[in-house]
């Protein structure tokens, strides 16, 4: 069973195969919740350091999906329909733009941001990569 | 991070929110930071600074009749609201108020397709219903329309039609508010008021006859504030069966003209879809030569430099739908009209499909289009992929900062208004002293209503400091640039809360008479001033000292 934890990992090793630190800022409200175990690691496939995360994440029996900057068809063919059956914890690595997407869905969906890290790791065109952790809501 | 709307003591507030609560349910009730985090304005250039336009409270109902306990416990307590449809309308402030403090109503549990008709050509929907969600809905039940849709298309038709937003298709679905037939509205009162042919209760043409009888006030509810829509519908497209497009591309700078002229004629004949007008000359701007004739207006040496390079002046791509033969033939026949207007004109055949495109065929990389984000919405396919677009980059390395800054001014559509828009933009960035090489001679404009163009111009603001005080310079800077762009002639069509007022000032005929005239209807049809006060400049009495304060 993968754990958040476990994705936390995946991110760190992408990292540091691009030589670069890791800027942890876990939110305080992920660190003192039981997280469901990620059902799903999404990736960005342009970058390498999220292509080899996957490529982890799949080795520990994680199912991967990809997309290339544009989730419409990852919307469209898997995520739509998943999410409104039911919330559902995923983990990834993308850019800041397709994180922001993500979870400006994921919160009408009953779902929110619990763990967002900073790579050092930057797209050619200079902007950041993230890895994350999208898990169920729970009501305070 | 609490906050209050002004003017209400705690225990006011908090007697509301029992009511709210009564209304919807507690758990549709929203009060804590975290909870309220969805319905901040992220790219607002006030973030996090004291005057930033957040609500006190968020309430989710579910049904017309909860919307209107809402507005009647509202109206008791004198709690201002703000609707929102689904909140994503990033680029013009998403889903903060005008009023800081306000009680945001979400009417994303609204979400129902009530009906689509793919006969008589139109769908109803609740406000909280996405263009995706239509789009799915419509696919779901093999439906032969299509849905205009804006990018991205996770916003709702209804709340993009009441902001005035545009699509891609045909001239007459791209006007999203224009494309509205009929629709149902929470008064300030509590009462439900339909338009058009609802108001005859046993009509059976609501969707079809906008007017109804007698003065229709369905125009006062976009970008405005005289209630709560629950309902509407909307005119949709026909399914085509094939999709052609072609471009056009004229060697000279004066070419524009007639080229405007002629695709304005198949425009308004409607031969053909949305044009989008381009040009061949951005990659000259690395010359300096070039460049500095295009920043000056030099058109001897602009079109000198462009026949030397090769490259044409303008261009613009062209779409068609209908059959295979007769998108071929519509295609040929805007040759002939464009050959006859500049014989010099060179024509490029580009994409003809059958329709529905297949999922490989609307992500296909090759020209005209390099990315499947334009298919998309050629196709009324709703997408994500403009955010791929404010990605930071080497060329856009604050896109995220930025996303307000910049204006969206109407201009007359044509080839002369056009030449005169590059111009007078290009002198009031001058006069203002911003850097920016854009407005210059090869801007273009986009044609997403049918009877006018829109030029972008103001942009660049803010790059360079991303403070706060910086973006409280760059927020002055956009006001100045209003201001001498009203002079000019030049209005803008949208804009976020914290500009309306600046662009509703422009609006000044006759004294204001056109603010004054909404006001007087406000204070008559809303005399608390609890619905969206302030939006698009227009106060309620109760507000009327708040008007301009956001600076």
């Amino acid at each position: 069973m993968t754990t958040r934890r476990q994705v936390l990992k995946w991110a760190a090793t992408a990292s540091a195969a691009a030589a670069g630190a890791l800027q942890v800022r876990a939110s305080a409200a992920a660190s003192r919740e039981s997280i469901p175990p990620v059902e799903l690691f999404v990736f960005d496939r342009r970058f390498a350091d999220a292509r080899a995360a996957a490529a982890r994440a799949a080795a520990h029996g994680v199912e991967t999906a990809a997309f290339d900057g544009d989730l419409t068809n990852l919307w469209y063919d898997q995520l739509d329909l998943r999410w409104r059956a039911a919330p559902m914890t995923l983990a990834g690595i993308t850019t800041e733009s397709g994180l922001f997407v993500l979870e400006t869905l994921a919160v009408d969906r009953g779902m929110r941001v619990i763990e967002r890290t900073q790579l050092s790791a930057q797209s050619p065109g200079g902007e950041s990569l993230y890895s994350w952790t999208i898990a169920p809501r729970t009501k305070a | 991070m609490a906050v209050l709307p002004p003017g209400v003591s705690a225990e006011t507030f908090a007697a509301a929110i029992k009511e709210f609560e009564a209304a919807v349910g507690k758990e549709w009730v929203f009060t804590s930071d975290e909870d309220l985090v969805p319905y901040r304005d992220h790219f607002s250039y006030i973030k996090n600074q004291p005057n930033e336009l957040i609500p006190s409270a968020a309430v989710g109902p579910d049904s017309t009749e909860q919307v209107q306990a809402l507005v009647r416990a509202a109206n008791k307590h004198k709690i201002p609201l703000y609707a929102i449809s689904t909140g994503k309308n990033f680029a013009y402030g998403g889903p903060s108020p005008n009023v800081r403090g306000s009680v945001t109503v979400d009417l994303k549990r609204m979400n129902r397709v009530l009906e689509v008709n793919d006969k008589r050509y139109y769908a109803v929907v609740e406000p909280g219903v996405s263009y995706i969600d239509l789009y799915r809905h419509i696919q779901d039940h093999n439906l032969k329309v299509w849905v205009d849709t804006p990018d991205p298309g996770w916003g709702s038709p209804i709340g993009n039609a009441l902001d005035h937003g545009i699509g891609y298709t045909m001239g007459n679905y791209r006007d999203h508010f224009g494309a509205h037939y009929g629709m149902e509205v929470v008064l300030p009162s509590g009462e439900i008021m339909r338009t058009g042919m609802g108001a005859l209760p046993a009509s059976k043409s609501w969707h079809e006859y906008k007017h109804g009888f007698g003065p229709d006030p369905a125009g006062l509810f976009g970008q405005g504030n005289f209630g709560i829509v629950t309902k509407m519908g909307f005119r949709l497209m026909p399914q085509p069966e094939h999709w052609r497009t072609g471009a056009v591309m004229v060697p000279k700078r004066a070419d524009l003209i007639p080229l405007v002229d002629t695709v304005n004629y198949l425009t308004d004949l409607a031969i053909i879809g949305e044009p989008w007008y381009g040009n061949g000359l951005a990659a000259l701007m690395g010359n300096t030569d070039f460049r500095e004739a295009a920043m000056g207006f030099n058109e001897t040496v602009m079109d000198a430099q462009a026949a030397a390079a090769k490259v044409h002046s303008w261009q613009v791509e062209l779409q068609f739908y209908g059959s295979e033969r007769t998108t071929l033939s519509n295609w040929e026949y805007t040759k002939e009209l464009m050959t006859r207007a500049i014989p010099n004109a060179r024509f490029m055949d580009g994409e003809s499909f059958k329709v529905p495109l297949s999922r490989e065929q609307i992500s296909k990389s090759t020209t005209p289009y390099r990315s499947n984000m334009r298919r998309n919405i050629t196709q009324g396919v709703p997408g994500l992929g403009i955010w791929w677009m404010p990605s930071r980059s080497d060329a856009n390395p604050n896109a995220w900062d930025e996303t307000h800054i910049g204006l969206f001014s109407l201009i007359g559509r044509s080839g002369e208004a056009i030449f005169q828009a590059q111009k007078d933009f290009a002198s009031v960035a001058k006069k203002l002293g911003m850097p920016s090489l854009f407005p210059n001679a090869i801007q273009t404009p986009v044609n997403w209503y049918q009877y006018a163009f829109i030029m972008g111009n103001g942009f660049g603001l803010g790059r360079s400091d991303t403070s706060p005080e910086g973006k409280k310079a760059a927020a002055a800077k956009l006001r100045e640039v209003l201001a001498e762009n009203a002079k000019l002639g030049y209005g803008d069509y949208r804009a976020p809360p914290m500009l309306q007022d600046d662009v509703a000032d422009q609006y000044s005929y006759n004294n204001h008479v056109l603010r004054r005239f909404n006001e007087t209807l406000k204070d008559a049809i809303d005399p608390n001033g609890i619905i969206m006060p302030g939006r698009a400049g227009v106060w309620p009495a109760a507000y009327r000292s708040m008007r301009g304060s956001l600076k």
